[in-house]
């Protein structure tokens, strides 16, 4: 009966995990759309409809995030052998005995588990540039910082959860 | 062959001719540039004391081809008139009155002068006749030429000469046959230096025997020495008849004997001294109580109706004056103060005159320059930058804080404020809204006052020809006779029916080439082939006039945006949502306008992007949340990382 409810509880998570990347991937797919195509393409600021799209999705892209942090936070670290090269330069320098070697499908998560933890590292300014702006605290030079800040940082993260969205799905087919 | 040398020859022979004429109007430049030699008043030596203006009075001689006569007060007045002094002549012994009258104040009448930015333009009124037209001799779209409407440049000065400091119109040489004499008498109305430079606290422009009601009765020559406060004059030159001489001391024997008097002057006493020299007190820097004679606002309806109760511009109130941004040299040419009239403006200090000039500093100086005079810099504390693009400063800080709906605004240009007998009712016409927030040719939006034109004109082409007054007055009257014209000197209450009548009176005349409309409150009215009333709305005659409105300047802390974003991004924020009132005489049409229609935004756009604020601390919550726990999540294994690297380091076997 345990065993029951655990196998449900654990597909429950599951079908909130699935939810909320489908969901952070849909946002982010609007935000991108929203925040580059007027900067990039038109050369022009964000403003308009797009703005209020653009702020919309924004808190859901947020939870989202939050959420699946938390839950993928626990798979994504790092284990001794996801760089063999550092633990041999470790055991160099402390004289200490290393493992047995990694092997291949243990050291295939190691670029997931990077754009992951950059992906956590690059919202972090991501969001609070854009919200530290929107509060009478910096003026003028440091708002256009901030803008700028939130510009530039989500070109960066742009990059890394396409690359992060890549390899899961490489991932995936090799399964 | 043949053809292409006989080509080349040409342009030879005209690139010969061309170079011939371009030396020959150098030398002609280089001439003209020597006649004007500068006058003793005309280039400051560097010291910033005032000058002694102890002068000798010099009067305009009837024939202008003479010289200046010498105002001597010990003449005998059997044997000649004591004429005023004219500030042309006196003034213009040191200062070159040809250089002075280029200026921005007088050159309203040369159509080569760049108009500019939209300025204040005057506005002709007749309730009668249902009128309210905005003039300009400027090319300011929307506003119409005084010619237009029938108005000579005499009329013209006659009525709005009041709140002009003189030249202009006022002296420009009537061909008009029927107006030739009435110039001789009247005289031409110079400019008045006093009016602005006169540090004299006797100066009076708007008293009941002053410089406003001289231009009223016609005695433009008596005009600036009547309000210098040096001399009093009595009568009228306006109601001379077309054979009075006013050089001539028998004719102002003969018409001082009948009811009307001719215009006469008689210096105080003291005036002169022992050499019959006259001491002006004159100001380089005109003080700004002077500027108000005919620059003054009031806000109808808002808390600071009564000036007691009313902050007068954070600038005055901070120590500087009119003239520390709108300055001028010796040109006269001066500063307007809006961004990019340096483009046009040949006055140096023009770029770092505006309000970012002065509080941000010109972006092409090289040297630090903002700040000047103490103009604190701006930090605009949580404002995206956005708002830079979108909106002036002005459009945040001046004028009065927006209301519901735009104040009846009374202006001393429009409503003659600071003269005799003035009606003081709130409604008294012409009816000028403001704040309006509009949109200006540059794409900024920015606070304007605005004016629904009225007028009687007729339609040809597609275009719409204003009628002269003289003859609309004659028609419209006897329609409108059995009206009733309130006291407050507002609109009559126009009906269809009335219209109609006047439409049909007007065409009946049948001097009109083209049908006769009437333009009133965005409206185009015109009868069709059957007699019926209709109205266009939108014709692009009726649309209204506005000009940008920069003073009234409130301090930082009472700037639009101060409180929360719903200043103006609210859903019935006045900055989008405010409901200016149609003007118009003709009572079905008084409706209103939402702000956002003048600031060129989709109403639906501004409503939702209003409403999305609504939702903004929520927004704001989550996303803090979220990045909170991406923090902690982070910080965590960060932590752990740590643990592990600490435990490795220290030789442990995790």
């Amino acid at each position: 009966m345990a065993r029951t409810i655990s196998t449900r509880k654990r597909s429950l998570v599951d079908v909130l995990r699935l939810l909320a990347y489908l969901v952070a991937l849909l946002s982010f797919a609007v935000l991108a759309v929203t925040g580059f195509y007027p900067v990039l393409i038109l050369g022009e600021h964000i403003s308009g409809y797009l703005v209020m799209v653009h702020a919309t999705f924004a808190p859901v892209f947020a939870v989202c995030l939050a959420f699946l942090t938390v839950v993928w936070a626990r798979n994504c670290q790092f284990a001794q052998g996801d760089w063999p090269w550092f633990d041999r330069i470790v055991q160099r320098v402390t004289l200490a005995r290393g493992g047995d070697g990694e092997s291949p499908r243990k050291r295939s998560g190691l670029g997931q588990k990077i754009t992951f933890w950059l992906i956590v590292l690059l919202a972090l300014p991501l969001a609070l540039s854009i919200l530290l702006s929107m509060y009478p605290l910096l003026g003028t030079h440091w708002q256009e910082f901030l803008l700028s800040t939130h510009r530039y940082t989500a070109y960066v993260f742009a990059l890394v959860v396409i690359v992060h969205t890549l390899l899961l799905r490489r991932m995936k087919a090799k399964k | 062959m043949y053809s292409g040398e006989r080509t080349e020859r040409t342009l030879t022979k005209g690139r010969v001719s061309a170079g011939f004429l371009c030396v020959l109007a150098l030398c002609l430049a280089a001439g003209a540039a020597r006649t004007e030699r500068k006058l003793l008043g005309d280039e400051s030596d560097g010291s910033r004391a005032q000058p002694l203006h102890r002068i000798e009075l010099l009067a305009a001689p009837g024939d202008e081809s003479k010289g200046p006569l010498t105002v001597d007060p010990n003449i005998d007045p059997k044997a000649e008139v004591l004429q005023p002094f004219s500030t042309r002549y006196t003034c213009g012994m040191c200062h070159s009155y040809a250089i002075i009258k280029r200026g921005w104040h007088f050159n309203y009448v040369d159509p080569n002068v760049d108009p500019g930015r939209p300025g204040q333009p005057w506005i002709y009124v007749d309730a009668r006749t249902g009128t309210q037209v905005p003039l300009s001799y400027r090319a300011w779209p929307g506003t119409f030429k005084p010619k237009q409407f029938g108005l000579t440049d005499r009329v013209f000065t006659k009525i709005f000469g009041r709140q002009t400091p003189g030249g202009g119109a006022g002296e420009q040489t009537t061909d008009n046959p029927d107006e030739i004499m009435r110039q001789y008498i009247s005289g031409k109305l110079d400019i008045n230096c006093l009016s602005c430079h006169n540090g004299d606290p006797r100066q009076d422009q708007g008293g009941p025997a002053g410089y406003a009601v001289q231009i009223s009765r016609g005695n433009f020559r008596w005009a600036a020495a009547a309000s210098s406060g040096l001399a009093l004059v009595k009568g009228s030159a306006e109601d001379m008849d077309d054979a009075y001489d006013p050089f001539d001391p028998f004719a102002i024997e003969t018409a001082g004997t009948g009811k009307k008097p001719p215009p006469t002057i008689t210096y105080h006493k003291n005036v002169f001294d022992r050499e019959n020299f006259v001491f002006f007190d004159i100001v380089r820097e005109v003080p700004s109580n002077r500027c108000y004679f005919c620059h003054s606002n009031l806000y109808v309806g808002s808390d600071g109706a009564e000036k007691w109760a009313c902050d007068e511009d954070v600038h005055l109130k901070a120590g500087l004056t009119c003239v520390d941004c709108h300055r001028e040299g010796i040109a006269h040419n001066t500063i307007r103060g809006y961004i990019g009239e340096q483009e046009t403006s040949t006055n140096e200090p023009t770029a770092a005159s505006s309000c970012e000039g002065c509080h941000l500093g010109e972006s092409s100086s090289s040297d630090p320059v903002a700040g000047r005079l103490g103009a604190p810099v701006p930090e605009h504390r949580g404002l995206p930058p956005v708002h830079f693009e979108r909106l002036t400063c002005t459009a945040c800080h001046s004028g009065p804080w927006p209301a519901a709906q735009p104040y009846v605004t009374k202006t001393s240009m429009a409503h003659r404020l600071g003269t005799p007998n003035v009606n003081k009712a709130s409604q008294m016409l012409p009816h000028i809204a403001s704040p309006v927030f509009a949109r200006q040719a540059d794409g900024k939006i920015a606070p304007h006052k605005l004016i629904w034109p009225s007028f009687w004109g007729v339609l040809r082409d597609g275009k719409v020809e204003p009628t002269a007054l003289g003859a609309v007055t004659k028609v419209i009257t006897d329609v409108l006779a059995k009206e009733k014209f309130p006291s407050s000197g507002d609109w009559p209450d126009l009906t269809a029916d009335h219209i109609t009548k006047a439409l049909t009176a007007l065409a009946a005349g049948g001097s009109l080439e083209g049908k006769a409309v009437y333009v009133t409150g965005g409206r185009l009215y015109s009868l069709d082939d059957s007699g019926q009333l209709r109205g266009e709305k939108d014709h692009p005659a009726a649309k209204p006039y506005l000009w940008p409105l920069a003073h009234e300047v409130r301090p930082a802390p009472q700037a639009l945006g101060i409180r929360y974003c719903t200043d103006c991004h609210g859903t019935d924020a006045p900055f989008f949502f405010g409901n200016v009132t149609v003007d118009t005489p003709v009572v079905a049409d008084r409706q209103a306008q939402k702000m956002v229609q003048f600031e060129d935004i989709n109403s639906f756009y501004a409503w939702a992007f209003a409403f999305s604020f609504v939702f903004r601390p929520w927004m704001k919550i989550v996303v803090l949340g979220s990045s909170a726990v991406l923090a902690l999540v982070l910080l965590f294994y960060v932590l752990k990382a740590l643990g592990c690297v600490v435990k490795v380091l220290a030789g442990e076997n995790s």
